[in-house]
């Protein structure tokens, strides 16, 4: 496993509550939560500079929309 | 890239013979599966062919192209450490014994709590001179190669606390060998992925999986 480097990080209330209703809904610690994100955010990232777009689509309801991300 | 000492059973003499396992390959492995792999493939339909063996009886992903794969993940940088998808494989002497690509991100549980993070393979195969094909009397060359590159998917899925939780679509010729062999639970099959079938490791069949003596 690669080396790994310790930080801190500043988290509003509301973003702490998130971060760690995410863990507890995903069963994972909080770290893993921000490794997970941080996996889907760069994958978005480089599909989205190959020209990619994002979308979430409902079946159900046959609705589809873009996603914009920065 | 990461490279481990592993061993496989040569079926000709029973041994077991070194071999490595490789993670975080690059996209250029995967066109050097299909560099090695395809004239054999080619040679196995030339003589299911030839024998006019039923077309049931052929390998299923007999279709299968790494090098297209390759293609389909070019830019992706696939063999970043962050990278959700990811390559891994098992080398014997020169040549590839089989190879895995699976995806650390979109995918959930569909056992007990619904909505959890895991593993999925998307692709695993194991090289085809490695199979055994009885309508061609073809022996395979080594075996425990597809087992170990589970073990490998549910050791990753550790890793990334996902509690060794793995899911995959099976071709039909191999759900025994994910319902038994691995111990995965079968749910069925899935409309959205062509009616094939899903199976899914937990956290308990991992730790099952993992305690089992390698074949």
């Amino acid at each position: 496993m690669a080396s790994k480097r310790t930080m801190t990080l500043n988290l509003t209330g509301a973003e702490m509550d998130a971060l760690e209703l995410l863990a507890q809904r995903k069963e994972l610690t909080k770290t893993a939560v921000i490794r997970q994100a941080l996996r889907l955010y760069q994958m978005i990232d480089v599909r989205l500079e190959k020209g990619e777009k994002l979308f979430f689509e409902d079946e159900v309801e046959k609705k589809k929309a873009e996603l914009m991300v920065l | 890239m990461s490279v481990q000492p592993t061993k496989l059973k040569w079926v000709a003499t029973g041994d077991l013979v070194p071999a490595e396992f490789q993670t975080l390959l690059p996209l250029d492995a995967l066109l050097e599966a299909e560099e090695q792999w395809s004239p054999r493939r080619i040679g196995i339909l030339r003589e299911l062919m030839r024998r006019g063996v039923d077309e049931r009886q052929w390998p299923q992903h007999s279709h299968w192209n790494w090098a297209k794969k390759a293609l389909e993940l070019r830019g992706l940088n696939i063999d970043g450490p962050l990278s959700p998808r990811r390559i891994m494989g098992m080398r014997c002497g020169a040549e590839w014994q089989g190879m895995i690509l699976v995806t650390a991100v979109g995918h959930q549980t569909r056992l007990g709590r619904i909505g959890r993070p895991l593993l999925y393979a998307d692709y695993v195969e194991s090289a085809p001179w490695n199979l055994e094909i009885k309508e061609i009397a073809q022996a395979p060359r080594y075996r425990g190669v597809g087992w170990q590159l589970i073990e490998a998917a549910v050791r990753l899925s550790k890793e990334m606390e996902f509690g060794g939780r793995v899911g995959l679509h099976s071709l039909p010729q191999s759900e025994s060998f994910y319902r038994w062999r691995c111990g995965m639970t079968d749910l069925g099959p899935d409309s959205q992925y062509s009616g094939l079938r899903y199976f899914e490791m937990t956290e308990e069949q991992a730790r099952a999986f993992l305690r089992e003596d390698r074949p």
